[in-house]
């Protein structure tokens, strides 16, 4: 009985500081994606645009990716604020992260004018707006994981 | 038989989201008063493509480096700078003024004297953006052209084009 009581314990999760905290970040998260994901949602030549911008991506696929990619995010973080699809939406949203990071990062590698188009529009690109989008992107990533690490922890 | 592991099975699952995305961005598109094509196509390459040295008829035509240079060095064409304000300031061709989608009316109702003086002179207007995909310029232009003004030339390079090159800019107010 008591193996059972403890095995029980291991999986089940205990309110504590960690709780809100996991909680505020899918709140952020949620909050961030969705508005993200409608912005670019309204504007999908805008975003088809700035994905251009980075040449990362034939042209076939980029009208494709410009359409795809809000809803994608918007049901992301929809899912974040979901006990059954925490984890689905938290790996979701480090994956989408991590990918604006690498396609960021390589756009300043190579002297590209790109603008992220996260929240929306092909606005002039500057450096330093590109490492505030980088710097962003990090935080987003650290959160998301953190998120997705923590989920397996809540009661199923 | 052994569970696959949790990542795998999350990683699975947001593909699987991600189709279901793509599938209805592009149903919702098939829907939208101005749906996107399914291959991309920079914002100004619907327009007439002027040569080096071609005449300009009116509506809209894009240029390129060599046709724009020659206008702005010699002050052939009235230059119109698409960009957000702040941008403007930071740095724009010379002799340009602004002329922003975002800014549309008070910048207009601005820039409408020397619209209608550079009309009169038969001198074009050279609208001009960040690049090739930023879609400002585009946008200004059908507008402009709604407002019937003749000849409209979109410098599709841009800026970062013109200051990749090296060449003169403006700066400040």
């Amino acid at each position: 009985m008591d193996e059972v009581l403890k095995s029980r314990a291991v999986v089940e999760y205990k309110p504590g500081a960690h709780h809100w905290l996991l909680w505020s970040f899918r709140l952020v998260l949620a909050i961030t994606f969705v508005w993200a994901g409608v912005v670019k949602f309204v504007d999908p030549a805008g975003f088809a645009g700035s994905l251009a911008a980075f040449k990362m991506f034939h042209e076939a696929w980029i009208n494709v990716v410009a359409l795809g990619l809000p809803p994608f995010e918007i049901l992301a973080g929809l899912l974040v604020l979901t006990r059954r699809g925490l984890e689905v939406g938290s790996f979701s949203l480090v994956v989408t992260s991590t990918a604006f990071l690498i396609a960021l990062l390589s756009g300043l590698a190579r002297g590209l004018p790109v603008d992220c188009g996260c929240f929306g529009g092909t606005g002039p690109s500057t450096p330093l707006k590109v490492w505030i989008a980088v710097a962003r992107d990090a935080v987003l990533i650290g959160m998301a994981g953190w998120v997705y690490w923590r989920s397996h922890s809540i009661v199923e | 038989m052994r569970k696959p592991p949790r990542y795998l099975r999350d990683g699975v699952l947001s593909v699987g989201l991600l189709v279901f995305s793509i599938g209805i961005g592009l149903g919702i598109n098939s829907v939208r008063p101005e749906p996107l094509p399914f291959s991309y196509q920079a914002p100004a390459s619907g327009f007439h493509r002027l040569e080096n040295g071609q005449s300009w008829n009116p509506g809209i035509s894009v240029v390129d480096i060599a046709t724009a240079r020659t206008l702005v060095e010699q002050r052939a064409a009235l230059v119109l700078d698409a960009r957000p304000d702040l941008f403007f300031k930071f740095g724009r061709l010379p002799g340009a003024i602004n002329l922003s989608p975002k800014n549309f009316v008070t910048d207009y109702e601005n820039c409408l004297p020397k619209i209608t003086e550079a009309e009169a002179m038969g001198v074009p207007l050279l609208l001009y953006c960040a690049h090739e995909h930023c879609e400002d310029a585009s946008k200004v232009s059908r507008e402009l052209e709604k407002k019937r003004h003749q000849v409209i030339l979109i410098y599709e390079g841009g800026y970062d084009e013109w200051e990749r090159l090296g060449l003169k800019v403006e700066k400040g107010t």
